[in-house]
């Protein structure tokens, strides 16, 4: 429930707060929940919400998505290390 | 023990095949246009109205404590003066220009001084997206179509239109890094290609020796819009070209308003 909770907090945050706000607040989602596979999703809706096709990162318009893709990897693997 | 180890091994490799499968759709669904497409246009249903009410509710919020905090009510005046001001240096920027163009107008024959301008309030900027993009409240419903050329304060190109929606579009800047605008530096208008470096930053190549002074004005070619003015010019006595950086004259992030040129196509 707080997972769930927590994600739809941060879609608010996509849309309201500054990016930095949301990488911020995805770093932590990705830190305290195990195998936070949405914020994959988080990436996409980010994508869609203000890149297009032909804008930035090689024009695909990605940006968010790899982030998140990055994001999640490297914190997964943060977290190995930590146990 | 062992029967233990098997399940959780089987539960890993399960979790990473569905990570596997869920990366493999999301660059699927964002490089395929026509996907992204449909799932753009379901977003964009109900994004501008909620940073309609954000905003909204922003600016209740700060008036409500506007009338509390003279401090906090000072700080927004700034920035609101800082805005008209930055306006106002953008406008007065191209007023020689302008004298030229309308010369040149009167003489052409056939055509239509006056473009078709569609005023859009910005919803979503620089600010919060990582991306130099701009979504703003008017859409189809005002003839927005894509490649449609976008200006701030009159006169300064900014970008263009690169998705429309019924009530909103999104706008690409001119400065997203990495995109090739053509450009005229300076008095005697060298042609040149200027790359975008981001938040209304642009960099330029040209050969040593050309006639460029720090403050001088850049234009596009068509129309004359302005783009920018001279930020610095590097030079390395090894080097037979000077960098050029300059930058639009107002801050794109404080941008709250645009004007679409609806009949002015840029692609």
């Amino acid at each position: 429930m707080k997972r769930f909770i927590f994600t739809v907090l941060l879609l608010g945050v996509v849309v309201y707060a500054p990016w930095w706000v949301t990488l911020a607040v995805v770093g932590v989602g990705t830190f305290v929940f195990p195998w936070y596979i949405e914020v994959i999703f988080i990436g996409i809706f980010f994508d869609i919400l203000y890149g297009a096709v032909g804008v930035s990162f090689f024009g695909l318009g990605v940006l968010g998505f790899f982030t998140a893709i990055v994001l999640f990897f490297g914190m997964e693997k943060i977290k190995q290390n930590l146990r | 023990m062992k029967t233990t180890y098997r399940r959780a091994n089987i539960d890993e490799r399960r979790k990473v095949l569905v990570l596997a499968g869920i990366i493999a759709a999301g660059f699927l669904l964002l490089c395929l246009p026509s996907v992204r497409g449909v799932i753009s246009r379901v977003v964009y249903s109900t994004a501008p109205s909620l940073w309609e009410i954000g905003n909204n509710i922003s600016s209740s919020w700060s008036s409500f404590w506007g009338e509390f905090h003279t401090k906090r009510a000072l700080v927004l005046e700034n920035e609101t003066l800082r805005e008209q001001v930055s306006r106002m240096e953008a406008q007065i920027l191209d007023r020689n220009l302008l004298a030229e163009q309308v010369a040149v107008l009167e003489e052409s024959l056939g055509r239509n001084p006056e473009d078709d301008r569609v005023l859009g309030r910005v919803l979503a900027g620089p600010g919060t997206a990582l991306y130099d993009t701009l979504s703003v409240d008017v859409g189809s419903n005002l003839g927005v179509t894509v490649g449609d050329q976008v200006v701030y304060s009159g006169s300064s190109a900014i970008g263009s239109v690169v998705e429309v929606y019924p009530e909103s579009s999104k706008i690409e800047l001119l400065s997203s890094p990495g995109e090739k605008t053509p450009v005229l530096l300076g008095k005697d208008s060298i042609p040149v290609v200027a790359t975008g470096k981001g938040m209304g930053n642009f960099e330029v190549l040209i050969p040593e020796g050309s006639n460029l002074a720090v403050g001088d004005i850049v234009t596009l070619p068509p129309g004359g819009l302005v783009l920018g003015t001279v930020g610095a010019i590097e030079s390395k006595p090894s080097e037979p070209l000077v960098r050029v950086l300059f930058r639009t004259s107002f801050n794109i992030s404080n941008i709250r308003s645009v004007e679409i040129l609806v009949s002015r196509q840029v692609r």
